[in-house]
């Protein structure tokens, strides 16, 4: 039984989240508007009320392996002293 | 058998609509709904989103004092060319709205006190350029320029407020011997900055939060150039004349890097802001782990001096996921629930 539902989505800001959504389902963001959500009812239901796309696990973290990709590269265009203040993005691998 | 009564001493009212102010565990059937209801269901601490920054930044100052009063200042865009902005937002527990600019646009500074009385200080206008000891102050409309501080230095930890702030520690690259962090603590009364009593040990990104003479820090350390790094998993409280070693506060391997993102009092704190998402609650004697925040954030915002039980938290690494973003913290309590048979 799959255990979550991944699928892209735009933070639109105020009570795109609500505490309720917390309550009721897993959620989690991921580079790329990817959001890895508990498999529930409420979970489906709150993807589709945000518009929403819902992609294939492999889907999912082929968005997310470009953003942080990306984020990698120009990580290490950085300067030697700025690559001291900040940890080079790394891999995420989504549950 | 035994019967509800005999169990709480009253009967199930039949109500048409939910009672106001229920107490924890009175049940009633709601007519209207068809439902039987209980209340003091307990419900967890949680993170929500919060309306989304016109700017989405990092690494920028950020001052407040409740999830509806808050400040971002400063900070730049994705790396490695990511522009450095003058621009600052104020929040109304609601939306982003345009504050007054600052004078110079600053990366990696630090920043203090309320919406209508904020401090930015230090961080750097250029990555090619050292970092600054310059002070500003906002009044609700405009920056102006005050004294400079007595380091110059980026990420330092601050708290309290306009008239009676505190900043220590920080990052001076390239600097001489102990190396690039600082052990450096300064007091800002309004008009002038004043050494006082150095920190135990050189730190940089630790979160902080408190007033000025009773302020709590702890986490961060991201640096590896540390003297001292095996004691920097230790927290500090300062009274307004010592430093006080505590707990560890970097329960995770997140670490708790946001410099600006310390959240509540000296006995009561959040502290988040790390690469990862959990969260650190200070009671007053031991950190815990907290609700999860919904995606990883570094160098991140807060409104510093918001209640920890009522956190505000915005901007931050990476830009653009999360950079223009606002998370909103309730804690935990008790909620009206069905009660169901299956």
């Amino acid at each position: 039984m799959a255990l979550f539902i991944y699928g892209t989505a735009t933070n639109t800001g105020k009570d795109f989240f609500t505490h309720q959504n917390r309550q009721d389902f897993f959620l989690q963001g991921q580079p790329a508007d990817v959001w890895v959500i508990g498999y529930n009812e409420k979970g489906a239901r709150w993807l589709a009320e945000k518009n929403g796309v819902e992609k294939t696990k492999t889907e999912a973290q082929a968005l997310v392996d470009t953003e942080v990709t990306a984020s990698q590269d120009a990580w290490d265009l950085l300067s030697d002293e700025e690559k001291r203040l900040s940890s080079r993005p790394t891999q995420i691998t989504l549950p | 058998m035994t019967t509800y009564p005999q169990i709480k001493g009253l009967r199930v009212k039949y109500l048409s609509a939910d009672p106001s102010g229920a107490e924890d565990g009175q049940v009633w059937y709601n007519s209207g709904t068809g439902n039987l209801r209980i209340d003091g269901i307990a419900l967890a601490g949680s993170w929500s989103s919060g309306g989304n920054l016109g700017t989405a930044r990092q690494r920028s100052g950020s001052a407040g004092t409740s999830q509806t009063s808050a400040m971002s200042f400063g900070g730049a865009a994705a790396p490695p060319n990511g522009a450095i902005t003058t621009n600052s937002e104020t929040y109304n527990g609601t939306s982003w709205s345009e504050g007054g600019n600052l004078p110079v646009g600053k990366v990696n500074l630090s920043g203090f006190g309320t919406e209508s009385a904020a401090v930015a200080m230090n961080g750097r206008d250029n990555p090619n350029n050292p970092f600054l000891k310059t002070t500003e102050e906002y009044n609700g409309t405009s920056w102006t320029g005050g004294n400079a501080s007595n380091t110059t230095s980026g990420i330092r930890s601050t708290s309290g407020t306009l008239t009676a702030g505190l900043a220590t520690g920080g990052f001076t690259p390239p600097s001489a011997a102990p190396a690039e962090h600082v052990n450096n603590a300064e007091e800002y009364n309004g008009t002038n900055w004043s050494n006082v009593t150095a920190m135990p040990q050189y730190q940089a990104y630790n979160c902080q939060c408190g007033t000025q003479t009773a302020t709590l820090n702890g986490g961060g350390n991201k640096g590896t150039s540390a003297p001292n790094v095996a004691t920097n998993n230790i927290s500090l409280d300062y009274d307004g004349t010592n430093w006080t070693a505590g707990p560890n506060a970097n329960i995770a391997s997140d670490k708790y890097t946001a410099y600006n993102g310390g959240t509540g009092t000296q006995t009561s704190a959040l502290f988040l802001g790390g690469d990862g998402v959990t969260t650190a609650r200070f009671d007053g004697t031991s950190f815990s782990l907290d609700a999860s925040i919904p995606a990883a954030r570094g160098e991140t915002n807060s409104a510093g001096s918001a209640a920890s039980t009522s956190a505000l938290v915005y901007a931050g690494y990476p830009v653009p996921s999360v950079g223009n973003s606002t998370i909103e913290y309730t804690a935990p309590g008790t909620q009206i629930k069905n009660l169901s048979t299956s």
